[in-house]
């Protein structure tokens, strides 16, 4: 999908109070949704180029979104990316608990998901402790390079 | 190496032990030797029959009035013959060789025990696993003493995103280390299952865990099947086939068979971040089993069709759908049927 198309529908988005939008051509698709101050997430389903990663900044704050509770200010949090592109899983298999629910309080060292490429199960691990303020990829779902996964307040 | 480093299951005192290893031959034992030789009573034995053949899941055949006898000799575990078969090299590249009766699973152990700084290349072995993985929640049928249940621990400096080709350099070893024993015709499919004429011999499951930047803790797990047991073809849930038929029954015995897959896959290991993985790339290139066959990817909820059409140089797979060529660095590949006009 040309990225020129993805800008335009972050600028939609942003320009109007849906939350999300899913666009699907052929293979491909494509889907942006709003969470609150944190990057929209994005990804491609196929074998998109690196280049692809969630390039655009998020949009600021729309002015109709609820102020979020003091105590999650998104603002503090650490975001923990995806090293790699690959397949999203948050348990160890499927079927278990996931490794880390909202609100978890992880420790340095704690396993935060599996990241799947090349049939290598990568866990990756908490490098700050904290409380996890954000899920921010589903279950199973494809992640591109640098994609936020995680905020860690 | 110091064979101290090892844990023989010569060691391990307990009786069903001890009475498997005197039923290893494959011969007819009475009652009465194998009281004398466990210095247990012979209703004891009795008892201890029942009881390890449930523990293990292990057919052993009672013939009234004459003894017990396995289907079939095993040849058990030794780390010290195994280490006595390893290349001279491989001594100085491995840590100490763990053998166990019984585990849940080599990976799961390995892993567990990654955190406790195990010295490189320490291997773990098993005569059966009772929660054998595969990828994913799949499961690895591991009954005992017939196969080979291999994971060897290595630590790099490097992140994972450096490791992802290691996956497709473990599978060209694996048929390194086969091909050193004489087996022909070995096949890989992407990243690296080892197929045979079109069934399935081995995999491989490659764990890792640490910080994104490094260090890696990296477990590389290997089930290879050797005499895959004549009543477990239920259990497994695609086309198989044991090193047993292959060689016609005559395979290579099973330490022997673990010290060249040690060999080969340590020697991988050691040499894969200041050797770059083109070799290895080169190497499972000769073992590409499926090129230009139709074939489906899957992964999570999604899949796609297409002409496979090899590795690139980053090992990712090739899939030529509508005219386009497309990497896929994820995903599971399986097999259509080729259409019958090729």
């Amino acid at each position: 999908m040309d990225i020129r198309k993805v800008k335009k529908l972050i600028e939609l988005l942003e320009e109007s109070n849906v939350a999300e939008i899913e666009i699907h051509e052929g293979e491909e698709s494509v889907r942006i949704s709003r969470q609150g101050h944190a990057a929209p997430g994005f990804f491609m389903s196929s074998g998109a180029p690196p280049a692809a990663a969630p390039a655009a900044p998020g949009p600021s704050a729309p002015a109709t979104s609820e102020p979020a509770p003091a105590a999650s200010e998104p603002d503090d949090g650490t975001i923990v990316r995806s090293p790699m592109v690959g397949t999203f899983y948050r348990s160890p298999s499927p079927g278990t608990k996931p490794f880390v629910e909202d609100g978890s309080e992880v420790k340095l060292g704690d396993t935060l998901c599996i990241i799947e490429a090349m049939k290598i199960l990568n866990q990756i691990e908490a490098e700050i402790a904290g409380r996890i303020q954000r899920i921010l990829v589903e279950n199973g779902q494809p992640v591109e390079y640098n994609q936020p996964l995680f905020v860690i307040a | 190496m110091d064979t101290t480093n090892t844990t023989d299951i010569a060691d391990t005192a307990d009786t069903a032990t001890r009475l498997i290893r005197q039923l290893a031959d494959g011969e007819r034992h009475s009652g009465a030797a194998l009281a004398a030789a466990l210095g247990i009573s012979r209703a004891a034995v009795w008892k201890a029959i029942q009881r390890t053949s449930q523990q293990f899941d292990l057919e052993i055949r009672a013939v009234k009035g004459q003894g017990y006898q396995l289907p079939a000799p095993l040849e058990l575990l030794d780390p010290a013959a195994m280490s006595a078969r390893l290349a001279p090299e491989t001594h100085r590249r491995i840590g100490p060789l763990h053998c166990f009766i019984d585990i849940d699973s080599t990976n799961t152990w390995l892993l567990a025990h990654s955190l406790e700084h195990p010295a490189q290349g320490t291997c773990v072995l098993a005569e059966r696993q009772s929660a054998g993985r595969g990828r994913r929640g799949r499961s690895w049928h591991s009954p005992f003493g017939a196969n080979l249940y291999l994971s060897m621990f290595w630590s790099f400096d490097a992140g994972p995103a450096a490791l992802g080709t290691l996956s497709l350099a473990a599978g060209a070893a694996l048929c390194l280390a086969l091909e050193s024993l004489g087996i022909a015709q070995l096949q890989l499919k992407w990243p690296n299952d080892l197929h045979w004429q079109g069934r399935k011999l081995g995999g491989l499951l490659i764990e890792i865990a640490g910080e994104t930047q490094g260090p890696s803790r990296v477990v590389l797990g290997l089930g290879l099947n050797l005499r895959m047991p004549a009543n477990t073809t239920t259990a497994i849930d695609q086309p198989w086939v044991d090193l047993n038929t292959i060689c016609q029954s005559h395979p290579p015995p099973r330490n022997t068979l673990a010290a060249c897959c040690i060999d080969q896959l340590s020697a991988m290991l050691a040499s894969f971040l200041e050797q770059g993985s083109e070799p290895w790339l080169n190497t499972w290139r000769r073992f590409d089993a499926y090129r230009d066959q139709t074939v489906s990817l899957h992964w999570g909820e999604h899949s796609i069709t297409g002409i496979y059409r090899g590795i690139d140089d980053q090992g990712a797979l090739l899939l030529q759908t509508d005219g386009a060529l497309r990497h896929f660095t994820a995903g599971e590949v399986s097999l259509r049927a080729a259409p019958a006009s090729e």
